[in-house]
């Protein structure tokens, strides 16, 4: 691989690591998304929750662990490795490197399927993970920014593509937010103390956690769009001029809207309104992009009709712009009254979680498995289309049952009597509460079971066929 | 005029707002047009389409 020279007509792309985690995708979104049903079966359903290992305390933590950062981080490491190469006409920087980054990141999500039903956890949300373990992914994230950096750096082309800028900013951010969020003083092998306390330990939390948001799972995912969508669509994409604006905004924005997890809480109340009224600001730069990409359809709507993979793509962006509606909604404190701690939230991460992330990265493998295997298209092309429809009623039940039970708990907890009182116990609005909970458990049972004809469609597309990578494509071609 | 902690918050949300107009204008100064256009179509710079396994070259 070292002999590749540069611009000969015989070198090829280094697809490897983005094929491994391409597949590990489909593999850790299937694993993740089981927990998640297993879960919301735990709900509806207490008997089985069976002892401390198989309980939804320790379960929950592994569900978001596994979407988030295995089939998330995965979806973005494989489109990102493919598209930092295509757009700068070159080969990965140091792919040795780019393999440790593989196995390394493997190792982390293995090493929280086991820790987390075990209870070892720093009880940070999306930041559960122990301080070796922590240690071990800061490592393979520096790694990760070494081989799309260096790959960057040494371009042939003149312009560093839009996409590029997302994931290098999701890059730079997510590195930032771990090294400091997970500063703990070790208090034995597998415990440890946050370096913060109080409120600043929630609000240093709080950033950590919105901004897992913003940059893991939106700028990573806003450079899948604005390459797959194009790609997809055979056109560029609507605005450029709109995609730098949206990008600047969407990165100065989202770092300052942390505060709207912690409002009524011990944070001073400045500080939760300027989170409030970033997350209100957040909507323009959120809605510029989601424009950008859904305009890049247009002359082309007709594409949609036939082809499931831009169903997906787009569906996604329709999601996109329905959750980031509902995000600053949510943020203001009014609203954030009612909503806060109710299944509502829950609904929400989901229409964003299953709608954009999933579905945008779904549409996105199956544009690259058949490149990467030398075919022209998925096995099946009528088993996209029968998946596209599970995903979208999935999450459609997913977020309408919880958006009733969540508004209903609310209603419920804030409901006084005459004399001041409550008139709900707790648990009447948990017994209120089992219908929507079943409705849920059946839109994740439908999204997992889709992911299953995913699977197997890749199985068919892939088995026998043997690894393909590309030539590198010449830089003047970046003119034409 | 008292300058005091609200002058400093003053400050740096009128420098954010400064910058969010500075960058609009640099995206849409004439000019900019070509390179975004050229930038663009970096997506579309190749024929990727195999069609054919016969690239595999491990």
């Amino acid at each position: 691989m070292k002999t590749a020279a540069m611009g000969s007509a015989q070198a090829t792309y280094d697809y490897r690591v983005v094929r491994q985690f391409a597949l590990m995708t489909v593999v850790w979104g299937i694993v993740g998304m089981l927990v998640g049903v297993v879960i919301a079966a735990q709900l509806v359903w207490p008997e089985l929750n069976y002892g401390e290992w198989f309980h939804f305390g320790r379960l929950r933590p592994l569900h978001t662990n596994a979407v988030i950062f295995a089939f998330g981080g995965c979806a973005l490491m494989a489109t990102s490795f493919f598209v930092v190469q295509r757009t700068c006409h070159t080969r990965l920087f140091a792919p040795w490197l780019a393999e440790f980054v593989f196995w390394g990141w493997q190792l982390v999500i293995v090493l929280a399927a086991i820790t987390l039903p075990m209870g070892y956890t720093q009880g940070k949300e999306y930041a559960e993970l122990e301080w070796p373990i922590d240690i071990l992914i800061a490592v393979v994230w520096v790694a990760y920014a070494v081989v799309f950096f260096g790959t960057i750096a040494k371009r042939k082309t003149t312009h560093i593509y839009v996409a590029n800028w997302f994931y290098g900013a999701f890059i730079i951010t997510v590195a930032l937010l771990h090294i400091v969020n997970s500063a703990a003083i070790p208090a034995g092998f597998m415990k440890s103390y946050s370096a913060y306390a109080g409120v600043q330990d929630a609000m240093v939390q709080w950033w950590y956690g919105h901004n897992a948001v913003g940059f893991f799972l939106t700028a990573g995912f806003l450079g899948m769009m604005y390459y797959f969508v194009p790609k997809q669509a055979e056109r560029p994409v609507y605005s450029y001029r709109l995609s730098v604006v949206h990008f600047w905004a969407l990165i100065f924005t989202y770092m300052w809207a942390g505060p709207h997890h912690l409002h009524y809480t011990a944070l001073p109340d400045w500080t939760q309104s300027v989170g409030m009224v970033f997350s209100l600001i957040l909507l323009a730069p959120s809605w510029g992009g989601m424009i950008n990409g859904i305009m890049t359809l247009s002359g082309a709507w007709h594409k949609l009709r036939t082809d499931p993979i831009l169903k997906f793509l787009i569906t996604s962006l329709s999601f996109y712009g329905m959750s980031t509606f509902e995000g600053p909604m949510m943020s203001i404190k009014t609203v954030n009254a009612l909503s806060h701690y109710t299944d509502w939230t829950i609904g929400h991460v989901h229409s964003g979680a299953l709608g954009w992330v999933a579905m945008i990265s779904i549409g996105s493998i199956y544009y690259l498995i058949p490149r990467l295997f030398g075919q022209e298209k998925m096995h099946s092309v009528p088993a996209i289309s029968i998946h596209f429809w599970m995903s979208t009623l999935g999450v459609v039940l997913y977020i309408a049952s919880m958006w009733i039970a969540g508004v209903m708990q609310g209603m419920m907890w804030r409901a006084i009597n005459d004399d001041g009182t409550l008139t709900y116990t707790f648990v009447e609005s948990v017994k209120s509460s089992y219908p929507f909970w079943f409705i849920r458990f059946v839109g994740g049972a439908l999204f997992l079971s889709g992911m299953f004809v995913m699977a197997w469609n890749v199985w068919k597309t892939i088995a026998g066929q043997k690894p393909y990578n590309a030539p590198v494509l010449a830089p003047a071609a970046a003119h034409a | 005029m008292d300058y005091d902690i609200n002058t400093l918050r003053i400050a740096v949300t009128v420098a954010g707002f400064v910058c969010f107009i500075a960058i609009v204008i640099m995206a849409w100064r004439p000019g900019a047009q070509r390179a975004y256009q050229e930038a663009a179509m970096l997506p579309f710079a190749d024929d990727e389409r195999p069609y054919s396994a016969t690239g595999e070259s491990k």
